[in-house]
């Protein structure tokens, strides 16, 4: 039995005792907050992955889900702020403020509140993406993704936000009259028209800020460069109101103008926000019940497109249901007076089908067109030439190319679509708007008993794989077995494929569905599949097999059935649903995890890494973990001569800078050096003799190619980005059967947090992976590769995108050990992986070299670990 | 299924969002489904036209899910009761079991351990004799 030599904790007592500075804490305590810390740390790492996980299409969640996830995730990362608090005292006091204002905010959405998060006045349409739908209004937000995420052309422009509208109603004075205001129509004292009209009189006669009209300016000059060639564009500036189901319930209620000059835009914008406050939307919201304060609205404006001929497309005729066709009114020159019912307009009705045949149409006698007014804005009607007052607005291929277009949209946001658009002088496409097409009054036609419809359509497959993305795909399959065959690839084919190769990407707005034999659901091709929500499913074994190239098929990936035939039946039914996309659990969920998961936070060496710059939870966990470990490392490492003691280097057969701290040890030579052989804690020996594994640790310099370096330089999940050294440093905490090792190498983080002792119940590894300098697609090689190997040793394993975390819990002691000793072997054998990992195939290769290796090496002389050891 | 008319469900959540996206799921496997948020309205309506499987919530507003399907067996012994729950705990669990309760899931779910739930019921009402 060793003798406790008690001479570091008095020095160490006598420092703490006499020292002027402020008293550090008891090593003893100090690493008892950082246990809990990191305990939390994991828990909320879990919660946020958790919380992703639910966003995928299997799951069924409800609010009392989502509340109870946030309340969980936020008292993790409160908890660990205060562990870190107690560690390093008021050293990073400005977290609980930063963590304060990130909790209202999702407090605040939990309620039901709009939160206009603090962001730019202006928003260019090329910026907007669906997470944007609060600063930008339902309309602008779904353009933006049709440009953006679909490539087709919209006209040129920028939001005025809704936070201007924060800004300039929301703040001072203005906010108290408008209250005001509201408030004496609310008890009466105002009717509703004398509120409205001072409401307008007010907002009119606002004095837009300094910065706002700035924006704007810088808005219209962007704009205004893209005609570089002609003369400077016109604006259309329309209402694009905020909030749940904005788009049904208020259309048409809003003011659009057309043809505003640029230098107009500025009284323009007053005048549409005042529409807000129109009587008609006022009583609208008193009868809905929709609170004053969830009345917010951004305005767009759009570059004037010179149409010639414009109009409206419905994807499905809702007036004639049995014919299932599109439905296209145009005219020629500009669509507003067709959009407002007070023009004729050409009807055409085409297949919903490629290649798009023209079923029908009334070509109406045509006297005038609408134009924009060349001075003073605005527009006008003028007499159409006699030769075109009875020839089609719309000729055959233009009809063929909108259709093909609606089908897009359709297929994309998964309900039939009400569609503004315009063909340019360039015969170019315009998309001005699209919506969800109201079907309210046509669903009893659009549903039938789908169980009777069963036997007309033969299953070929069932149940097999897994669900990428829900929804139902009907087309033609294309089995693509090289590049070649992705070449001249029919629209809305059905892609059937044996890997679910990242090259199949570049035809996702091609295709309407996608199956193939072997794929991830974390894979670059299910990421895109997701964002475009074509339904795919992977993993089927045989598809490409059983399914028959050219065959017209259903893909149902809501309950994975694939029928032989166009199941139409079960594609209108789908119309009556609302998508899971759509449901308001899953945009809460979505609009809270925007608060919760982006990590921008990568680089503890920048000058970034601070309290303030973290805008999310996981910003502030990122934040947190990482001081926390530095205050183990430098603070006391350095300055306490109680840790001096116990912090030595490790050295070990590979290069790895390892520190380890062992909490277990009574007494120190100072003279012995720590090796592999001198490790105390057996947990710390076990997996530093996996890492030693000869033939692991890459020794060759790995070429990172020059696409997986401009990748890493342009990634936005940048954890990863800096140096290895500028990252932090390995760390390795023990203290008798608790083990935790924190290492940054090769671009990668890993951690390792263990306790193994006799008591089963207490034993548990949890193990995280995550990073890389690869682009996104090796990086989630490299995570299947880990999952692959950990889920053949009996670990739970759950990926998303390049985060592996694994665990066991509950095993005995000597199982554990065994564990410990292949996450050793894996970090090391991992370390450049992602470099060589250039295709789908390595991913096998690689676990079955590494599992060789790891059968060479089985010798590890676990016994011996066993030997009593001398405690504290 | 070997009767001649589809199975008839019953779904109780207070929430809608559950109903609502296991509804379509249940019907496109053929299954009659109707949907309720409120207990009292579902008790009244399983009197008049009684369900061959109950899917309920524990924890509502009216009376819980507990007495819910304690009535339901009560009325109806052969329905089969599959219970969703958020705040699965080890002691609910067994009270319902003991009720007689088929099969028990926590919230959230995936649609398709529903499915597997709702195929185990039919196979053991089809077992039963009629």
């Amino acid at each position: 039995m060793a003798v406790l030599d008690t001479k570091p904790l008095t020095t160490y007592l006598r420092n703490v005792l006499f020292s002027k500075k402020s008293r550090p804490l008891p090593f003893p305590q100090l690493f008892d907050h950082f246990q809990k810390l990191i305990a939390e740390n994991n828990r909320a790492l879990e919660t946020m992955a958790d919380m992703g996980e639910k966003l995928g299409s299997e799951f069924v969640f409800d609010q009392k889900y989502i509340n109870s996830s946030v309340t969980s995730i936020t008292e993790s990362v409160y908890r660990m702020i205060y562990h870190l608090d107690c560690m390093a005292p008021k050293q990073f006091h400005e977290l609980f403020s930063v963590y304060n204002s990130i909790r209202s905010e999702l407090e605040s959405e939990l309620n039901g509140h709009m939160v206009i998060p603090e962001g730019d006045f202006i928003i260019s349409y090329g910026a907007i993406d669906d997470a944007l739908e609060t600063m930008v209004g339902g309309k602008n937000a779904h353009l933006g993704i049709v440009g953006n995420v679909l490539g087709l052309t919209i006209p040129p422009g920028f939001v005025i936000s809704s936070r201007c509208f924060d800004i300039l109603l929301r703040t001072g004075q203005n906010q108290e009259e408008v209250n005001d205001i509201i408030g004496k129509w609310q008890d009466g004292t105002y009717a509703t028209g004398e509120a409205s009209d001072r409401l307008t009189q007010l907002i009119v006669s606002l004095k837009l800020p300094k910065s706002i009209r700035k924006g704007i300016e810088r808005g219209v000059a962007e704009v205004t460069a893209r005609f570089s060639n002609s003369r400077p564009p016109t604006f259309a500036v329309r209402s694009s109101a905020i909030g749940e189901d904005s788009e049904h319930s208020f259309a048409g209620q809003f003011e659009s103008l057309l043809n505003i000059e640029a230098s107009e835009i500025p009284e323009a914008y007053k005048k549409v926000l005042a529409s807000l406050y129109s009587p008609r939307a006022m009583e609208y919201r008193r009868t809905k019940n929709i609170k004053e304060a969830e009345a917010v609205m951004a305005v767009g404006c759009q570059a004037m497109i010179p149409a010639e001929a414009s109009g409206v497309a419905y994807t499905l005729d809702v007036f004639n249901l049995q014919q299932k066709n599109i439905l296209i009114s145009s005219v020629f020159g500009l669509g507003a007076a067709l959009v407002g019912g007070e023009q004729q307009a050409d009807r055409f009705r085409i297949s919903r089908k490629p290649p798009y045949e023209v079923c029908g149409m009334e070509i109406v006698h045509k006297k005038t067109k609408v134009q924009p007014r060349q001075s003073k804005g605005g527009i006008r009607s003028k007499l159409l030439d006699q030769n075109l007052c009875d020839r089609p607005s719309l000729k055959p291929e233009q009809l063929r190319l909108l259709a093909e277009t609606a089908m897009k949209l359709e297929s994309f946001f998964k309900h039939p679509q009400d569609i503004e658009f315009a063909f340019d002088q360039q015969e170019q496409l315009v998309i001005l708007q699209t919506r969800a097409l109201n079907i309210e009054q046509s669903k009893p036609h659009l549903v039938c008993d789908l169980s009777s419809m069963e036997a007309n359509y033969p299953i070929l497959m069932e149940g097999k794989g897994t669900i990428v993305q829900e929804g139902v795909a009907m087309g033609t399959v294309r089995l693509v077995k090289s590049e070649e065959d992705l070449i001249d690839l029919p629209q809305g084919s059905i892609l059937v494929a044996h890997y679910s190769s990242p090259n199949l990407a570049q035809t996702i707005k091609r295709v309407s569905g996608i199956i193939t034999d072997i794929g991830s659901p974390i894979g670059h091709l299910s990421t895109i599949a997701r964002e475009f929500r074509v339904p795919m499913i992977i993993g089927t074994g045989n598809g490409t097999k059983i399914l028959q190239n050219g065959a017209e098929i259903t893909l149902d990936a809501n309950v994975n059935r694939i029928y032989g035939g166009l199941k139409t039946e079960l594609c209108y039914y789908e119309f009556t649903e609302e998508p899971f996309e759509e449901t308001y659990e899953y945009r809460l969920l979505r609009r809270l995890l925007k608060k919760i998961s982006p990590l921008a936070l990568f680089d503890p060496a920048s000058k970034n890494f601070t309290p303030q710059a973290c805008k999310t939870l996981h910003d502030l966990i990122r934040f947190v973990h990482e001081q926390s470990v530095k205050v183990l490392i430098r603070k006391n490492y350095v300055n306490d001569s109680y840790i001096k003691d116990y912090a030595r280097k490790l050295a070990l057969d590979i290069p790895l800078d390892l520190t380890v701290i062992d909490f277990a040890i009574c007494s120190l030579d100072k003279k012995e050096k720590l090796t592999l052989e001198t490790i105390a804690s057996p947990t710390l020996k076990t997996f530093s003799a996996g890492m030693c594994i000869p033939g692991l640790w890459a020794r060759e310099p790995v070429a990172v190619d020059m696409k997986s370096f401009m990748s890493s330089m342009t990634r936005t999940f940048a954890a990863n980005v800096g140096t290895p050294h500028s990252i932090g440093q390995n760390l390795a905490v023990t203290s008798g059967d608790y083990l935790n090792v924190s290492l940054h190498l090769g671009y990668h983080f890993s951690m390792i947090d263990t306790i193994c002792s006799e008591k089963d119940n207490e034993n548990y590894i949890y193990f995280r992976f995550f990073g890389g300098v690869t682009d996104e697609t090796r990086r989630s090689r490299r995570a299947q590769f880990i999952q692959q190997v950990l889920s053949q040793s009996d670990f739970m394993t759950t990926t998303k995108g390049d985060l592996v975390v694994s665990r066991i819990k509950g095993a005995p002691r000597q199982n554990i050990l065994e564990k410990i000793y292949i996450l050793g072997a894996l970090v090391s054998f991992t370390r450049q992986l992602d470099v060589k990992m250039i295709n789908d195939t390595t991913i096998g290769k690689f676990v079955q070299k590494f599992q060789d290796i790891l059968q060479q090496n089985k010798t590890m002389p676990l016994e011996d670990l066993y030997e009593p050891r001398q405690t504290c | 299924m070997s009767q001649d008319r589809p199975v008839r469900i019953l779904l109780l959540d207070d929430e809608p969002i559950v109903s609502k996206r296991l509804k379509p799921a249940l019907e496109r496997k053929g299954y009659c489904v109707e949907t309720f948020t409120d207990s009292l309205d579902a008790l009244s309506h399983f009197r008049q036209f009684p369900f061959e499987i109950v899917v309920t919530d524990l924890k509502m507003e009216g009376i819980d899910g507990m007495e819910f399907l304690t009535e339901v067996k009560k009325m109806r012994p052969e329905t089969e009761v599959i219970v969703i729950t958020g705040f699965a705990t080890m002691e609910t669990a067994k009270e319902s079991f003991r009720q007689g309760v088929l099969d028990f899931l926590a919230k959230p779910f995936k649609i398709c351990e529903m499915m597997n739930a709702i195929a185990k019921a039919v196979e053991r009402i089809d077992r039963e004799p009629q």
